[in-house]
């Protein structure tokens, strides 16, 4: 810390960092157009104007660094009319006549312009009014009445500008609006590492792009919304809920799409999202979200949600008041315990709190153990990791992975099942020189930033993994590919590295596989330090919180046997278990409480509404077991009630007392598993990590690579980066608003082989199941295989699946495009 | 000095003594990028054709430019027994058999396309060139082999002491190198004239290695031709002041950053760096000496700013050609970072003089601040559109008369453009201005890179500075506002004045644009609005005609005049009518007027009929406050 003085005040600041950020920590007011904190100073709208003692003229704030000593002036006669006449000029190029009138707070949509102003030039038309970063700059530089270039033939004005993307479901980007300050394009290379922006043309034509200059959509912008968050005008925007986005409340929790965690702050109004903006305070998402934290608040509109509750009646269901449906659902409950076994289902998107009433009704009231329909992969997984480490608790604090010197990957496509864990692996690779090591039969956009890339066929990461691991000390020279990753991490330094393993969410088989051999790579690595350094993320949020709460920690390979009525928490069987629908027809009691109407809720004889994960309190357990607070920051719909007081009301009916809210669940959770008593009193958005002790040994075991079930084309599956759980499970037709993942996946070399291409539509077909869509040719997918989305048409690769190893499928060619 | 070295030289010098006796006359046609675009090539090809055909005793070689650029393609004739040499221009393709003729077959003079004797004795009808009021003051060390040697064959260059500069150099430690260098004063040839000496020494005690050099051969005032004058004529005399650089400032490797618009240049580089690189003069181990260095030819991305250090240190790095922040300067953190040096492709050449011939020699050259030489080439309404080498000092007067060739039709030289768009502009009433940097620096100007552009009355000034506005609009990188946004302004109230709305708040907005522009990031923001700022103080008046009377003397606003029918009877008027591109001149017989809103003042119906029509100011002339009304249109 160093000492300099600002308009006479003493302020202490770090020695070398940028002038600006200390200025306005210290509540001095610097215009700052371009600069944003966390990106690289650009020095590009030139407003940062400051006057700093020694060198002749104004400097600029941003490129200015903080040194001993240094005397700084930041409200000078000289600085305001330079600052004026800079933003004088960003306001040429913009609709301005707003920002320059001292009438704008109290113009009203209806008025007439006093200015004579075009309509769809005034901030009133604007998506961003009242919240826009240029507008307020105007006010504060006092930009009203200041106009130098009024009456100019203002060249913005004449010339056509190009319009605006609005071609893509998430990211509207209108050129007229930019200011060209490029802190998108920094977002989208210094926090992102995609680089779809670029700064295009010099002179009057310079302009951001996409890509090549084409659509949004054809870039390899992944929609996370980086650039969004750094905007300052409306040039770039959200397109759901654009115009509504004006939050009344904005309320810190947590994103409940993947196991990452990521927090996120939800704006909403009348009880309704309109936006999500990431959150604070997470060590390791920082400031970053994907696609589906910023948008599948949306993925359903509220009236496409279950507002009511149901009740059956013959073949239908018909609406029910709450209370009716509750005394029906008891009933069944208790009539099916009457018959035989009774069992609950619990979702991962249920909170730790939710699953925790669930799972004490389970035992408490049905005499069994509560299990999820995510359970045979699970404990797939879980008995990989237990047969090498004695646990499936792994030790590894991820945030260490932007700082690590090499890192392994063990993965379907990671950048799409969890993909900040991939901007994290990024960071390492662009920020930290590390060297990244991809075992995986996809090309996943991870496998431009490798060092090395081991391609293995579908079924073979396991197996890969345990190869590597023996190379490193026996050496291999047979597969290049992967002699190469052994010399890699052979010579890395051993408390840089880190393993990631993101097991397949479909076949139980090809989890343990890629679980296990995760684990040996991690043994050969680290020895006795190997949960240290590995990290196992589960295939949805709270898998790991409803282990740690006991649920699904045993149970059989088909959940839905043997049944006479099932409580169904958040969950949808039918979308993950094979021949779940036809097992669940033999089920004569089944009781459902979510959000949607899925498949198995479809089949229920009670279906209690109630909301989704962003109206419910309560806690997750992400995958490297850190604790994340949700705030309830929407209403539940229509009729629906929260999920919390549902199965409270429930089990209370059904005889038993639980905990009145969920902080007392909370409690008792901590009570039960110590662990969590940490978890008390977690900061909303920071979250915290449970102390995960050492795991008890470390020893490898032999990984077969796992044929594939008949002949065929194997089918490779995982979670894609698109498609929303929800609007899945309820067969909606924009479940993947872009329609990528909608889609077959096949190699180039096979749709040579076979005539198809992009667009076609194919079928494929195994175990008597048949799989029609469109095919999408890609480089992506090796030959010999297909990718379908594990979401695609609800679920439904699922039941290609035998014995939960590799499918194989036939392929066929419908319709030619 | 180094053996191998010694014996390039010696082998060098045989292989030129062999090719001077052939016994042949030779034609060394020039061959760069100017004679091209006049038919050097076409020459050439006609002269290769005849000689075979006709059995001729004669062969072809190529140089590069001697200067006359207005007169290509030159073409230099020694005769058989090699007692002189006689320079030739105009010899386009068509003359070249008439040419032959005379001068081969008949072995005689052509006086009448002679510029002067090269080398010999002058005769009664061809004076020595040296004569020639084009060649007399010039003093030639950077053009010394420019049209005699090859400039794509390394022996040519070796032969005249090609390399012994960099053979010297290699005898001597960094530091007495940069001493060398720094006592004979060499400035900066770009413009800025920050001693090289000293520059090289902030290399050759950076800490850091790898290190850089770039030749900055981006050459992108319009009117300044120098660097490639030089890299098409004798481009080793480049590569071996990076040599001698690289061994001061301990170099592993250059650029040559050229001009995207020069692929000659490119490729006469390119072919001298393979050259130097199979004599073991670049790569490892040069000559044995354990000293090594590398050069890569580098075509530029074909931007203005792509000139600027910075820029062009991004673009070779692969990114946008964007000027950087600084600092940090290219000497700490320039090419991928690394220590860096940058210099134009004139201030290099020089190196190897200032080595091989100590620096007192090379600075006793100059009795003015700046010491040594300087290339200029001049263009604009001059008679002669040339490039020249002379010494610092002269006043701009003198060379205009001297090397121009005085303005195009006797015509008052109204004013002059020291060095590309941000130079500024010298009214013409200054032309005892001395070619020196201070009297620029004092008048808020500069003395660029050596392109002077000279224009006479019928340039009018608020268009001269329309043109360069638009030029820097165009060619910013877009990075800030006050340089992409501020030309825009810029240019934006130049063209509302040109179109007749000029008002009185404009000098207050140029007053403002000139104050806002200097916090721009790079020179070309910082500068871009010289051309106004020295216009509006050297050409008031015309800017007072423009804003408040509406007059434009020149006659070039198009706003600002009309084009009127003055005689309905006069028979051209129909040709008028007819040859209008637009249809403007409208009506009937008898009855013709022109629609001033479709009239796009092209001037063609003046031409055609200047009974019938006229071009005359368009507003009445009686509010003129004087100036415009003496001068007419
Ligand atoms: C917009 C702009 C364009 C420039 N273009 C050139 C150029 O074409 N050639 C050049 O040598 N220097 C150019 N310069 C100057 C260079 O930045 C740099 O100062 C020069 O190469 C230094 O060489 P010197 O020290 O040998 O003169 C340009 C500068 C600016 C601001
Ligand atoms: S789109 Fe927004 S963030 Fe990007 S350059 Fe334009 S104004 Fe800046
Ligand atoms: S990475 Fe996971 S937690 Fe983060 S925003 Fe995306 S889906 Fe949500
Ligand atoms: S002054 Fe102009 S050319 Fe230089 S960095 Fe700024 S925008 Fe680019
Ligand atoms: S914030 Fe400093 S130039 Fe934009």
């Amino acid at each position: 810390m160093v000492s300099i003085t600002v308009d006479g005040r003493i302020v202490e600041a770090p020695a070398g960092a940028p002038l600006v950020e200390v200025l306005k920590n210290n509540g001095f007011y610097v215009s700052s157009l371009c600069y944003i904190d966390g990106l690289k100073p650009y020095a590009g709208c030139r407003s940062c104007l400051v006057d700093i003692e020694g060198p002749p003229g104004l400097q600029l704030a941003c490129s200015s660094v903080v040194q001993d000593g240094m005397k700084v002036r930041t409200g000078t006669d000289e600085i305001k009319a330079g600052r004026q006449s800079v933003v004088s000029i960003i306001l040429a190029n913009h609709s301005d006549r707003c920002l320059t009138c001292h009438r704008r707070e109290h113009c009203h949509p209806g008025d007439i312009c006093l200015r004579d102003d075009v309509v769809t030039h005034r901030c009133l038309t604007c998506s961003k009014n009242y919240r826009c970063e240029l507008q307020a700059t105007c006010e504060m530089v006092e930009m009203s009445a200041y106009e130098p270039w009024v009456g100019e033939e203002r060249s913005w004005y004449q010339a056509a500008q190009p319009p605006a993307d609005r071609g893509n479901p998430f990211l509207e980007f209108d050129p007229q609006m930019c200011i060209i300050c490029t802190r998108c394009q920094r977002a989208c290379d210094e926090k992102r590492h995609t680089g779809a922006i670029t700064l295009s043309g010099k002179g009057w034509e310079t302009q951001i792009a996409f890509g090549a200059g084409g659509p949004i959509h054809d870039s390899n912008c992944d929609f996370s919304g980086a650039c969004i968050d750094v905007c300052p005008t409306a040039a770039l925007m959200e397109h759901p809920n654009k115009w509504v986005a004006k939050p009344e409340t904005w309320t810190s929790t947590t994103c409940d799409s993947c196991a990452v965690g990521c927090s996120i702050r939800l704006g909403s109004k009348d009880g309704r999202g309109v936006i999500v903006r990431p959150g604070t305070g997470n060590p390791f998402s920082g400031d970053q979200i994907c696609v589906r934290g910023r948008y599948h608040y949306d993925s359903l509109k509220p009236r496409e949600r279950l507002g009511k509750h149901l009740v059956r009646r013959g073949a239908i269901q018909v609406p029910a008041f709450h209370s009716e449906a509750m005394s029906e659902a008891v009933s069944a409950l208790k009539a099916a315990a009457a018959k035989g076994r009774v069992d609950v289902l619990i979702g991962a998107t249920a909170t730790n709190e939710e699953a925790w009433l669930a799972q004490r009704i389970a035992r408490e009231v049905f005499k069994s153990s509560a299990d999820t329909s995510l359970g045979p992969v699970v404990r797939a997984t879980k008995q990989a990791l237990e047969a090498r480490l004695g646990t499936w608790r792994m030790a590894a604090d991820m945030t260490r992975i932007p700082k690590a010197k090499a890192v392994v990957v063990v993965h379907d496509d990671l950048e799409e099942s969890h993909n900040v864990v991939s901007v994290r692996i990024k960071d390492a690779v662009v920020n930290n020189g590390a060297k990244l090591v991809v075992i995986g039969p996809l090309r996943s956009e991870l496998v431009d930033f490798a060092a090395a890339w081991v391609r293995c066929d579908a079924g073979a990461e396991g197996a890969t993994a345990t190869a590597i691991a023996d190379a490193i000390s026996a050496g291999d020279g047979a597969n290049p590919d992967l002699a190469a990753a052994a010399a890699i991490l052979k010579d890395a330094p051993k408390d840089g590295t880190f393993v990631v393993c993101a097991p397949n969410p479909v076949s139980p088989a090809i989890a343990g596989a890629m679980a296990g051999g995760a684990a040996n790579l991690a043994v050969a690595l680290f020895g006795a330090e190997a949960s240290n350094n590995l990290a196992v993320l589960p295939p949805e949020v709270n898998v790991n919180g409803l282990l740690d709460l006991g649920v699904a920690t045993d149970g059989s390979a088909n959940p839905l046997e043997g049944l006479a009525g099932l409580l169904v928490v958040r969950d949808d069987p039918v979308l993950r278990l094979p021949g779940a629908a036809a097992a669940l027809a033999s089920i004569e009691y089944v009781v459902v409480v979510d959000n949607v109407l899925h498949e198995t809720a479809k089949r229920a004889s009670v279906v209690i509404a109630a909301g989704s994960a962003y109206a419910s309190d309560g806690t997750f357990t992400q995958g490297d077991f850190r604790v994340q607070k949700l705030t309830a920051a929407v209403a539940p719909e229509g009729d629906g009630v929260k999920c919390f007081a549902a199965l409270r009301s429930l089990g209370s009916a059904l005889g038993i007392d639980l905990p009145a809210s969920e902080d007392d669940a909370l409690a008792e959770i901590a009570k039960a598993n110590p662990a969590y008593a940490s978890a008390w009193n977690l900061l909303v958005g920071d979250g915290i990590r449970l102390d995960v002790p050492l795991s008890p040994k470390a020893s490898a075991a032999p990984v077969e690579a796992l044929a594939p079930a008949g002949e065929g084309m194997r089918v490779i599956t995982s979670r894609d980066l698109y498609t929303a759980l929800d609007a899945a499970a309820i067969h909606h037709p924009d479940a993947d608003k872009l329609h990528r993942y909608d889609r077959i996946q096949v190699s180039e070399t096979d749709a040579a082989r076979l005539q198809i291409t992009s667009g076609d539509e194919i079928e494929v077909s195994a175990n008597g199941t048949a799989i029609r869509a469109k095919a999408t040719v890609t480089s992506r997918v090796p030959a010999g295989h297909v990718y379908i989305s594990s979401l695609l048409q609800g679920g439904a690769v699922v039941n290609l699946v035998v014995g939960g190893t590799v499918p194989a499928v036939r392929l066929g060619v419908l319709v030619t495009a | 000095m180094n053996a191998r070295l010694e014996s390039l030289i010696a082998a060098a010098k045989q292989a030129w003594a062999a090719e001077r006796s052939s016994g042949k006359v030779r034609l060394t046609v020039v061959l760069d990028t100017s004679s091209v675009a006049r038919g050097a090539e076409e020459t050439i090809a006609a002269m290769r054709d005849a000689i075979e055909k006709q059995h001729l005793n004669a062969e072809v070689a190529i140089a590069g430019s001697w200067g006359f650029c207005w007169m290509e393609p030159c073409v230099a004739v020694r005769n058989a027994s090699g007692t002189e040499t006689v320079l030739y221009a105009n010899i386009t393709a068509e003359r070249v058999e008439e040419f032959l003729q005379a001068v081969v077959t008949e072995g005689r003079h052509v006086p009448e396309w002679a510029l002067g004797v090269a080398e010999g004795n002058p005769t009664a009808d061809v004076p020595l060139l040296a004569d020639h009021p084009f060649m007399k003051g010039q003093i030639r060390r950077l053009m010394a082999n420019i049209g005699t040697t090859d400039p794509e064959n390394i022996d040519h260059y070796l032969a005249h002491d090609g390399y012994v500069g960099f053979g010297k150099a290699l005898e001597m430690d960094a530091e007495t190198i940069v001493k060398e260098v720094v006592d004979s004063g060499l400035g900066g040839r770009a413009g800025g004239g920050f001693p090289a000496g000293r520059k090289w020494d902030f290399l050759r005690t950076a800490t850091t290695s790898p290190r850089y050099l770039v030749c900055n051969a981006d050459e992108g005032d319009p009117g300044a031709w120098v660097n490639r004058v030089l890299m098409e004529g004798d481009p080793h005399l480049i590569i071996e002041g990076m040599l001698i650089a690289a061994l001061a400032g301990h170099a592993d490797a250059g650029y040559v950053y050229i001009r995207y618009e020069y692929p000659l240049s490119f490729r006469r580089m390119q072919i001298a760096v393979q050259q130097a690189y199979a004599k073991g003069l670049l790569g490892n181990d040069i000559l044995g000496s354990g000293k090594s260095f590398d050069i890569v030819v580098f075509r530029g991305a074909g931007s203005y700013v792509c000139g600027e250090e910075t820029g062009l240190i991004n673009s070779i790095d692969g990114h946008r050609g964007m000027p950087r922040i600084k600092p940090p300067f290219p000497a700490q953190a320039g090419l991928w970072n690394k220590p860096t040096n940058v210099n134009n492709v004139e201030s290099y050449a020089n190196a190897p003089l200032i080595l091989r011939n100590g620096a007192e020699w090379w600075s006793s050259v100059s009795t003015a601040k700046e010491k040594g030489t300087k290339m200029f080439s001049f263009s604009g309404d001059v008679n002669w559109q040339g490039c020249v080498e002379i010494p610092f000092g002269p006043t701009v007067r003198s060379a205009l008369e001297q090397y121009a060739g005085g303005m195009t039709d006797g015509r008052p030289c109204k004013g002059f453009q020291p060095g590309g768009p941000l130079s500024g502009v010298v009214n013409g009433d200054e032309l005892d201005l001395t070619l020196t940097l201070d009297p620029y620096r004092e008048r808020g100007l500069f003395l660029g890179g050596g392109g002077i552009v000279f224009f006479d009355d019928t340039t009018c000034i608020v268009d001269f500075c329309n043109y360069f506005l638009a030029f820097c609009e165009m060619e910013s990188c877009g990075r800030c506002t006050t340089c992409h946004g501020g030309t825009q302004r810029a240019v934006e109230i130049i063209r509302r004045i040109q179109s007749g709305g000029g008002r009185q708040h404009d000098f207050e907005a140029f007053e403002q644009l000139v104050k806002t522009l200097v916090w721009s990031n790079c020179f070309h923001g910082q500068f871009a609005m010289t051309s106004i700022k020295t216009a509006l103080k050297a050409f008031r008046e015309e800017w007072i005609e423009h804003i408040d009377d509406k007059q434009c003397r020149a006659g070039v606003c198009e706003g600002l005049i009309e084009y009127r029918v003055t005689s309905q009877s006069d028979a051209a008027l129909a040709e008028a009518v007819a040859i209008c591109p637009t249809n403007a001149i409208q009506g009937e017989s008898g009855n013709y007027q022109v629609a001033d809103s479709l009239c796009i003042r092209c001037g063609a119906c003046v031409e055609v009929a200047p009974g019938a029509m006229e071009r005359r100011h368009r507003f009445p002339i009686e509010v003129s406050q004087g100036a415009a009304a003496a001068a007419g249109v």
